[in-house]
């Protein structure tokens, strides 16, 4: 039908049939496109015949007008159901092509491992710092004097003597225990009060086992002001218990009279968190876990360092990073920790 | 020390079990390492009375013996001769296990024996198989030989000032004070005295007074020697000492029982009539009881008769007066000796006895007499010896008395928190063995017992008080106390602490692993991880040709260095990880290095920054199957990243370095400072070294030098600009032996006020041998949107000083 036969007669205000068929057989939306251009287009008879309306006599226009727009509408309106209906299908068929298997891994982002002495190190140290505590360090290579001497434990002394040394010169050695910062951050910062810990390695000239290193690493802390008590030292520790462990955990002293440096002198342990304290292999069937050596500092070790036992007191304790480590990971073997195995790393870093 | 509880209930009456025993002497300082149970095998033996013996009609040696075994009443045939009707006696029922066989019942000479009656050897406690081992009369009838004979054997790991707890009495001393209960000690029975006295013909002297501060000697004539009695068998047996003969039992009975080391010699092979004490001669020879030829030095102390060495003080008596089976005659002696020299004669000998292991923590000098007497009462009693009256005595020591203490009860409040009063205090002490005196405004006075030679002043004395108490009386609080800002290290440190933190973040985040090596070396890790020596000096470039510190006494081989890099770490650590066949190896390691000074000082503990990349990068994965081996830009652009973050400014510039392969080396820098190095291992490096083939890139920086390069830095907030970017690429070729860095630095100088960024994006070799560089530029204004043509000009201007300086042609 062109532009003059619809001008002239009348499709009864409906849309032409044959452009409505065509439309249902528009497959895709190009091929709608391809329509829409035809018949709605600017050069379509529909829309010439609608731009040619100013030809007629004015007393058929009107007439005509209104049901050439009759037929435009209901050409538009047909053609964006068609077109709806054509999208809708072919994003779905998109969407369908687009799936994927989510079960496929993913591409690694990169993640280094943390060493979990460095990472048991951090946590205490973190903890400590919150109750005001200062980090620092000392000295691998010690004098005999710090290590021993000036800790109560002069020349010929058992516990002394029973330790297994590396030495390097006749009064150099390399530090068997952190204990020897108690000395050199009391002589820093002269009197008291002071609150500081200090994480490091220390030797002992020892064969090695699953529990045995003859190198590891301890944490020393040392309090003193003047009326900090036993009690305190208490609760500190059991703060950081509590803190590595989980909230649920108990702390228990009992004397230890091994370290010559503090009196009196105790021991610490905690229930143990494998059985809750029932008993079992990991507590050798005690349910108590014996984590570090503590005590208040010996009298002589203050007056060592020009303070005053009468005014001030002061705590001290060390304990083993491995250790800890190794009860809250559950490694079974000291020795895994300087294989820096990428398998272990990977396991509790 | 291993403390067999039925030995322990001699002197404390023990009121609770094995396990609750353990716990409260671990409570109080005496560790507990182990409870062995005795006796458990004999669960089925049961403790018999002879009703009746027959002789045996077809054997004149053996018997009928009729027995009541609780249940039933049953015929054994037995060979021994000690028994006889009413006796309480061991009876092993047929099916029991005897030394490792099934007791079957099988006829003996005609007769059936319906079961056993066992000897002490049978049932593993002593060697003795003279008769039937004869049981307490009062023992009842059908009990189990396990509850009868059996016991609990607490192993202790007693703290070395603690030697009074190395004896029997000492660890029922602690006990009768935890449980409240009064500690027995044992009876003396003081034999006649009878023949001449020991003085008589014999003298002793003390030439050493520094080594042996006192000595009791006593004779005892007559003696026997011959078996000890079953009881002191098995209870040496069960304390972990092997049973000898009566003499040498009571001996090592009266060690365990006082912790008190006596020796017995045979009086009969003394030459001459003196004992000497004193130092040994350099070179001096003696073969000791164990058969061993000993070479001395003149730090040990030698026993010795006219015309030698008959003993080694404190430590082992010689062969030559060891008591004999033919021996009649016992010196018996009772001597002190120095601690630290018992301990360095062990040491050097090798020699670690009981005796040593008791003298070398310190011994009671108080209680050589009473040792003395008490050994001279059962060698009388068990050994038929006769005491020859009087003693001989030699007492070096300078004090005498008890060490007093002044003792304020509220001492126990300031160091505990927690105060127990004058009448707590006392109790406690006494029951330790303390002698307390009436308490004024000061203090209490207390007298320290002889064998506590680790109390000296008012904190043991807190200790004592608050260990019998219990820990567990002191509730935990939190110190209240001032916090002060005084820092208790050199601020460096604490900036360089939290620098490492950071650094750590970044490699983390990175994908660098971290470990964390020994520091100890063997020469040849340490010396083969240096390709050719150049020279470089007190630095880290140089910190693989300084001379490590050597221990004196190392362990093993491969650990006697102490590291003075750390290098050889982590390529071992590569090397390990890469066998086991890990594809990415990225490390880094965190952690001190060692320089040596004089003799005089301490080494320079550096801490330093070590990382090493090889392998291939990214991760292996169906995303990146064939993932490329790292080379020496990727790990630059990780230490790139890395001072970026930290705000470091900093230079890479070629250099030579002995580990590193020539032309793949650059020493870092800022402000001339040498921040460390950065380069790929040489590879004869990596040959030496047994470690794969490929690259591996290595890089140490100084932490300490970073943190004040990090800590100079003031990073500051500059507006971004509000005017759109313009970029444009410029691609040119130049010679080969311009660097980028030469390039980027003419394109900085000569770029202009509105180049606002420089950026190389694509390198490639031309056929011509010249190298092609893109970049892009990127300009920007302040003030306004830049127009093509003001970008374009400042290009050309950039180009032009590219072409008249570097030669470089714009392609």
């Amino acid at each position: 039908m062109t532009a003059p036969d619809l001008l002239s007669n009348g499709a009864a205000g409906s849309a032409p049939a044959e452009a409505l068929a065509s439309l249902e057989q528009a497959a895709d939306t190009a091929a709608l496109e391809v329509w829409r251009t035809a018949h709605l287009g600017r050069k379509s008879a529909l829309m010439l015949a609608l731009s040619g309306l100013g030809q007629l006599p004015p007393d058929q226009r009107r007439e005509a007008g209104q049901r050439l727009n009759r037929a435009k509408v209901a050409l538009e309106q047909t053609f964006e159901a068609r077109r709806s209906v054509l999208e809708a299908a072919e994003l779905s068929a998109q969407l369908q092509e687009e799936r994927l298997d989510v079960t496929l891994p993913g591409r690694p982002a990169v993640r280094g491992r943390r060493h979990p002495i460095r990472a048991v190190i951090a946590d205490i140290s973190a903890l400590f710092q919150g109750l005001g505590f200062q980090v620092i360090e000392g000295p691998e290579v010690e004098w005999e004097d710090y290590n021993f001497t000036k800790l109560n434990l002069p020349p010929g002394h058992p516990s002394r003597d029973f330790t297994d040394t590396f030495w390097i010169t006749e009064r150099m050695l390399l530090r068997t225990h952190t204990s020897p910062n108690q000395i050199r951050a009391m002589e820093r910062v002269g009197q008291p009060p002071l609150r500081v810990i200090v994480p490091g390695r220390v030797y002992r000239n020892e064969a090695t086992d699953a529990s045995h290193e003859s190198i590891f690493f301890q944490i020393e802390g040392l309090m003193v002001d003047d009326r900090t008590t036993m009690r305190d030292m208490m609760g500190v520790l059991t703060y950081m218990t509590r803190g590595l462990f989980g909230e649920q955990r108990r702390t228990r002293f009992s004397c230890d009279q091994g370290f010559p440096f503090v009196e009196p002198g105790a021991q610490m342990a905690m229930d143990c968190a494998s059985c809750d304290g029932a008993g079992c292999r990991v507590c050798h069937y005690t349910g108590w876990l014996e984590i570090l050596g503590c005590g208040m500092v010996h009298p002589d070790v203050l007056r060592g360092v020009n303070i005053d036992p009468h005014r001030y007191t002061g705590w001290a304790f060390g304990l083993g990073v491995e250790r800890i480590a190794m009860l809250k990971y559950g490694i079974d073997d000291i020795r895994l920790f300087a294989q820096n195995d990428l398998r272990f790393l990977g396991q509790v870093g | 020390m291993r403390v067999p509880l039925r030995w322990l209930a001699r002197y404390v009456e023990l009121d609770r079990d094995a396990t609750a025993l353990a716990e409260l002497l671990h409570a109080s300082g005496t560790e507990v390492e182990a409870i062995h149970q005795v006796g458990e095998q004999w669960r089925t033996l049961r403790v018999a009375e002879i009703l009746r013996i027959e002789k045996h009609p077809n054997a004149d040696r053996l018997n009928l013996a009729t027995v009541n075994t609780g249940a039933q009443t049953l015929t054994v045939v037995c060979g021994a001769p000690n028994i006889a009707a009413g006796q309480k006696v061991p009876f092993a029922p047929v099916g029991s296990v005897i030394q490792g066989e099934v007791l079957q019942a099988r006829p003996i000479r005609g007769i059936p024996s319906e079961g056993m009656l066992c000897a002490a050897d049978e049932l593993g406690l002593s060697g003795d198989h003279a008769g039937i081992l004869i049981l307490d009369p009062t023992e009842a009838p059908g009990r189990s030989l396990a509850d009868a004979l059996g016991d609990y054997v607490l192993e202790l790991d007693v703290k070395p000032t603690r030697a009074d707890c190395l004896s029997v009495i000492g660890v029922a001393r602690e006990v009768a004070a935890l449980t409240g209960r009064t500690l027995k000690l044992p009876e003396l029975s003081r034999p006649d005295a009878s023949g001449e006295p020991i003085d008589r013909d014999f003298r002793l002297r003390i030439d050493a007074p520094d080594l042996c501060s006192r000595f009791v000697a006593r004779l005892i004539r007559g003696v026997r020697v011959g078996p000890s009695p079953w009881w002191m068998q098995s209870l040496l047996n069960a304390a972990g000492v092997r049973s000898i003969n009566n003499v040498v039992d009571v001996t090592n009975f009266i060690m365990l029982e006082w912790g008190k080391p006596i020796h017995a010699y045979d009086f009969a092979a003394l030459r001459g009539s003196e004992i000497r004490v004193r130092r040994a001669i350099e070179g001096e020879r003696i073969t000791t009881l164990d058969g061993v030829e000993r070479t001395l030095r003149p730090d040990m102390v030698v026993i010795a008769d006219a015309e030698g060495g008959i003993g080694l003080g404190g430590i082992m008596g010689g062969a030559e007066s060891e008591v004999k089976d033919s021996t009649t005659d016992i010196l018996l002696e009772s001597a002190n000796f120095d601690a630290v020299a018992m301990r360095r004669t062990a040491t050097a000998l090798g020699l670690h006895s009981e005796a040593v292991r008791r003298f070398e923590r310190g011994v009671d000098p108080g209680v050589a007499p009473t040792a003395a007497d008490h050994a001279c009462s059962a060698l009388a009693l068990l050994a038929g010896g006769r005491v020859a009256p009087g003693t001989v005595e030699v007492d070096c020591r300078e004090e005498h008395g008890p060490r007093r203490i002044v003792f304020a009860p509220q001492e126990t409040g300031r160091l505990l928190g927690k105060t127990y009063d004058a009448e707590h205090c006392r109790r406690v002490l006494v029951s330790l063995g303390f002698d307390v005196g009436r308490g004024d405004a000061v203090g209490l006075e207390v007298a320290v017992p002889s064998w506590r030679l680790d109390v000296h002043q008012p904190a043991d004395l807190v200790e004592e008080v608050a260990r019998i108490t219990g820990y567990g009386d002191l509730e935990p609080t939190l110190p209240d106390g001032e916090i002060s800002a005084v820092a208790a290290q050199d601020p460096a440190f604490t900036a360089r602490q939290a620098l490492t933190t950071r650094v750590t973040d970044v490699l983390l985040g990175a994908g660098f692993n971290e470990v964390v090596n020994r520091t100890l070396l063997g020469e040849r890790s340490h010396a083969r991880c240096v390709a050719r020596p150049l020279g470089l000096g007190r630095s880290l470039l140089g910190s693989l040709e300084i001379a490590p510190l050597r221990l004196a006494n190392p362990l093993a081989e491969d650990e006697q260095y102490l590291r003075t890099s750390l290098v050889p770490g982590l390529l071992g650590t590569f090397g390990r990880n890469r066998r086991l066949g890990e594809e990415g190896l990225q490390f880094f390691e965190t952690g001190k290095v060692f320089w040596p000074r004089s003799d005089s000082e301490l080494p320079e503990e550096r801490a330093v920054l070590g990382v090493l990349a090889g392998g291939t990068w990214p991760p292996r994965s169906w995303r990146t199957p064939a993932p490329a081996a790292v080379d020496f830009y990727d790990l630059k652009g990780v230490l790139e990243t890395l001072l970026v973050a930290l705000h470091v400014e900093a230079s890479f510039e070629a250099v030579e370095h002995p580990t590193l392969q020539p032309g793949r080396a650059a020493a870092l820098r800022t402000d001339g400072e040498l921040l460390g190095w950065l380069g790929q291992v040489h590879p004869s490096v990596s040959r030496q070294l047994d470690l794969p083939d490929g690259a591996i890139l290595m890089a140490e920086l100084d932490l300490d030098a970073l943190s004040l390069a990090a800590g100079a830095a003031r990073p500051r907030f500059a507006a971004m600009g509000r005017f759109p970017d313009l970029p444009r690429q410029l691609t040119i070729s130049v010679a080969a032996s311009v660097t980028a860095a030469q390039v980027e630095r003419t394109l900085g100088e000569a770029g202009g006020p509105l180049l606002a960024g420089t950026r190389l994006v694509d390198v490639f070799p031309l056929p011509d041998g010249r190298v092609s560089l893109s970049y892009l530029l990127t300009f920007r204004s302040d003030e306004r949107t830049l127009t093509d043509d003001e970008a374009n000009a400042a290009r050309d201007v950039a180009m032009s000083a590219l072409a008249q300086n570097l030669g470089a042609v714009q392609r």
